[in-house]
């Protein structure tokens, strides 16, 4: 990890305001900032407004107030790859089809799309269902081709919206190995939603705990444990209970 | 016993049943025996009651049927796509169209002859309101079915509104759209008969050539006219299907 700072937000607030006028507060004064290279992970109570969060990062959703300030950015649009909770394949389009999108609409040359997507089909373990439309494949192979869809724009950051939460445990795991990899290999900056604490620990540098809804940053747990880390460690599990009773 | 074997054999008892009722009424002005129709079935081209042959008024009816859903297809679905998209739109048409889809394209007849007149016009507008609305229905059913995430992650990729429609609303939609031109070219197909039956409006096509076999009496003409048809309208079916099966087959079957 490098000590540049990536992204900054400072007092970043969500209000919705429903058909009969009611406004719902989801996210209020939440302010942190990651660095470049970092694994982030975000755990907080269900319904608190990760995914809002995480929405605003990506501008799916504009912020009602506050700012995103983006650090030592070469590109005016800051790309950012989402993965999200369903893996949101385009049904008509192969695995390869599905990786080249985002290439596609950033009107990227056939050579350099063709170039890239068949990097991430071998990053990804990807290779012989290069033509197989996302029906045909299985939970663990389609959340890879949404992972590699996400990363072929080159995205300077990864946001991940609890991407494993419809897996089977083994499954699960495999996929957090295969990310950890990926990060370490490509040096990408990771944001990784997800409710599931022990998937927090294993694979982030830094955790943040938000407060339930309207959510802001609570605290935050610098995870010092080497990689590969080990689920049945005394430390790891220490590390897992106390930030279990940090969130309410 | 094979499949095959087993679907055929209503439709030859039938055929086998018709030619022993022919042959013990033996009246062809009630039943003509089957060796009779097959005679005119397999010289198309021979002209029938001076109204000019089988392939001919195939063709004439063919040319009036791909006028219609052409025309039908190409207000059907860009609109469609405009109502489905925008709501504003959708809104703005909808009574209208709630109002004048159910009407029967038939019931039109007079008004159009009022309006159009004799002629090919009358023949293609009544053709253009059957097959109009299937195919308007289902396009909007198409791109309202457009899957919200799908669209945010072409957002993600700064897509703008005319690569969403492009990337992610149209291919969405396609298979309904065909679904739409299936059911939109059987009722087309069903109209046009129709309102080639109709005095006046064409004195050419199936439909044409049908009456005025009625008028003389000759079933084995009406036969033939009534087969043909059949088996024009199953091979357009076919031909959608085939499509259906061949380019859609990503669609994800939600049981």
């Amino acid at each position: 990890m490098s000590d540049n700072i990536k992204l900054v937000i400072k007092g970043l607030e969500k209000t919705f305001v429903s058909e009969k006028k009611n406004k719902v507060e989801a996210v209020k004064d939440m302010s942190f900032s990651i660095r470049d290279e970092e694994f982030l992970c975000i755990v907080g109570p269900s319904g608190c407004g990760k995914t809002t969060l995480l929405r605003m990062i990506a501008g799916l959703e504009r912020p009602t107030s506050g700012q995103l300030e983006w650090k030592a950015g070469e590109d005016e649009d800051h790309r950012v790859g989402f993965v999200f909770q369903d893996d949101a394949l385009l049904p008509w389009r192969s695995a390869y089809g599905n990786i080249a999108f985002g290439l596609e609409l950033f009107g990227k040359p056939k050579e350099e799309i063709d170039a890239k997507v068949k990097e991430l089909i071998n990053l990804m373990n990807l290779k012989g269902f290069e033509s197989s439309y996302p029906k045909e494949l299985s939970g663990g192979m389609r959340k890879r081709v949404a992972i590699a869809r996400a990363l072929a724009i080159d995205p300077e950051i990864l946001l991940m919206d609890e991407p494993f939460v419809s897996l089977d445990a083994q499954t699960r795991n495999v996929l957090q190995k295969e990310l950890l990899k990926v990060w370490a290999d490509k040096k990408i900056t990771v944001i990784f939603i997800t409710h599931n604490v022990d998937e927090a620990v294993f694979l982030a540098d830094r955790i943040l705990i938000l407060t339930p809804r309207p959510t802001s940053v609570k605290e935050e747990v610098v995870i010092k444990l080497p990689r590969p880390r080990d689920r049945t460690d005394l430390e790891f599990i220490d590390i897992r209970k106390d930030i279990l009773s940090k969130i309410d | 016993m094979n499949k095959r074997i087993i679907k055929l054999m209503v439709p030859l008892a039938v055929l086998i049943g018709w030619e022993l009722i022919a042959m013990s009424i033996d009246n062809p002005w009630k039943l003509p025996q089957l060796g009779k129709i097959i005679t005119i079935l397999i010289h198309p081209e021979k002209s029938l009651l001076g109204t000019g042959s089988l392939i001919e008024n195939t063709y004439f009816s063919l040319k009036r049927v791909a006028l219609g859903f052409g025309l039908a297809s190409l207000v059907g679905i860009p609109l469609g796509i405009g109502m489905g998209w925008s709501k504003r739109l959708g809104d703005l048409l909808d009574y209208i169209i709630e109002v004048l889809r159910p009407i029967p394209p038939l019931a039109w007849i007079p008004l159009i002859l009022a309006w159009l007149g004799l002629g090919l016009r009358s023949a293609v507008m009544i053709i253009f309101i059957g097959a109009f609305f299937p195919i308007l229905i289902n396009t909007i059913e198409g791109v309202k079915s457009v899957n919200r995430s799908h669209i945010e992650v072409a957002k993600t990729f700064n897509a703008d509104d005319y690569d969403i429609l492009r990337k992610v609303v149209v291919p969405h939609s396609s298979p309904y759209m065909v679904t739409g031109l299936r059911i939109g070219m059987g009722i087309a197909w069903m109209c046009l008969v129709a309102a080639e039956m109709m005095p006046g409006i064409a004195p050419s096509g199936l439909g044409y050539l049908i009456w005025q076999a009625n008028t003389v009496g000759q079933i084995s003409i009406i036969i033939s006219g009534i087969v043909y048809i059949g088996v024009i309208g199953l091979l357009i079916d076919r031909t959608f299907k085939f499509i259906e099966t061949r380019y859609f087959s990503w669609r994800e079957v939600k049981g």
